[in-house]
């Protein structure tokens, strides 16, 4: 079957993507696939099934004649559904990975202070180790993230039935979002007490190691759901988020600057707006 | 392959519009159901393409002879459903009428066999 996804996908390759011709195309394709079907339950061998399917396409230039695809000017291009889903895995994988790979970073200064003097050797290494895992991580999802170049310039429009699914999501976001935050603010304070309380009652490194990882719980929350935010207002065509994304990819090609813009963009995002607010 | 070559599109591509708004008439309807009823009225002698399928289902939408809606997906696949409207039922009547009239005047210039 993939066969004839790619033989579609190739016919449509200068279409332009807008609703109308994204429909068209998967149409056809379900038609030339419910004909494949047909032919393979009256016995026909797969071979000879897609040549009698691709030979029934026709000329393709008969429709682009019929959807006159010449003016490209202010057409708005559709993001298909399928697309759609990749991106939003792609943004939710991101997200944690990026915030899991600063949390490593933050905590890589607790394994030398844990493991002690004694065994310094251990306590730099594993030190070493956690933050060239987490530069892998970025390293790995800077790239990746260059595929949805397109996506975050803001270039797509979504179809109305996923942008319905999306403004759904977003609505049952936006409070766990609300929540996410005061916790991580919350934290971040519980982090600062019970490293005093620990610091005066004379177990220090106890209280290090505490405060370390509850400030990762927080940076991890924080980034999680700041990049979360930004996933969902460029999908909803929030002309702010666009700009500031715009910006962004003009302003650097590079991966490392990529990867550490997507922070400076998601840690704006909370400590602007929501702090404010939490007060 | 040969029963393509029984009937050329280019003979026929005026007639698309006629024989999709026929099928359309008997109940609304999706792509490959229109394409293989026409293959089985006609068995097999003519198969019409999926380019011209659907450029013709764009053109009678364009001209407000038929609707379109989205129906159930089996397995995925999309479907549009695509509906005659009274113009479009019109315009199918006046289109059987011009076909009447062709078809007297071209057998005029037809030797039967034999």
């Amino acid at each position: 079957m993939n066969t004839l996804e790619n033989y579609v996908e190739a016919m449509f390759n200068d279409f332009l993507k807008t609703k109308e011709n994204l429909d068209v195309k998967a149409n056809i394709l379900a038609s030339m696939e419910d004909k494949y079907d047909d032919l393979i339950a009256n016995g026909k061998t797969e071979q000879l099934a897609l040549g009698i399917v691709i030979s029934q396409f026709g000329d393709i230039s008969e429709l682009k004649e019929a959807f006159g695809i010449s003016s490209t000017d202010d057409v708005i291009e559709y993001l298909s559904t399928e697309r759609l889903s990749d991106y939003l895995s792609f943004a939710r994988k991101q997200a944690c990975a990026i915030a899991l790979g600063v949390c490593m970073i933050i905590l890589s200064v607790i394994g030398p202070v844990l493991i002690g003097e004694e065994q310094e050797i251990l306590g730099v290494t594993t030190f070493l180790v956690t933050v060239a895992l987490s530069v892998g991580v970025f390293i790995i999802y800077g790239f990746r993230s260059n595929d949805c170049k397109g996506i975050k310039a803001g270039k797509y429009h979504l179809l109305e039935s996923d942008k319905t699914i999306i403004q759904i999501e977003h609505t049952r976001f936006k409070p766990k979002y609300q929540f996410a935050i005061a916790t991580g603010v919350i934290i971040c304070i519980l982090s600062i007490v019970v490293f005093i309380i620990l610091g005066e009652n004379g177990s220090e490194s106890l209280g290090f190691v505490l405060f370390f990882g509850l400030i990762a719980i927080a940076v991890y929350l924080f980034i999680v759901f700041g990049m979360l935010k930004t996933m969902y207002n460029l999908l909803l065509r929030d002309e702010e988020t666009i700009q500031e994304l715009q910006h962004e990819l003009l302003k650097n090609e590079d991966v490392w600057l990529d990867i550490w813009d997507n922070h400076a963009v998601s840690n704006n995002d909370f400590s602007l707006d929501e702090l404010g607010t939490m007060g | 392959m040969e029963v393509e070559d029984l009937i050329s599109s280019d003979v026929i591509r005026g007639y698309n519009d006629t024989i999709i708004l026929y099928m359309l008439k008997q109940g609304d309807s999706y792509g490959y159901e229109i394409s293989k009823r026409i293959e089985e009225q006609t068995q097999g002698n003519y198969i019409i393409k999926e380019t011209t399928l659907y450029s013709t289902f764009a053109r009678l939408q364009k001209n407000e002879y038929i609707t379109s809606y989205s129906g159930t997906q089996t397995n995925g696949r999309k479907r549009t459903y695509y509906k005659i409207t009274p113009k479009g039922i019109m315009y199918y009547q006046e289109k059987c009428t011009e076909w009447k009239l062709t078809k007297d005047v071209i057998n005029r210039f037809i030797e039967e066999e034999k």
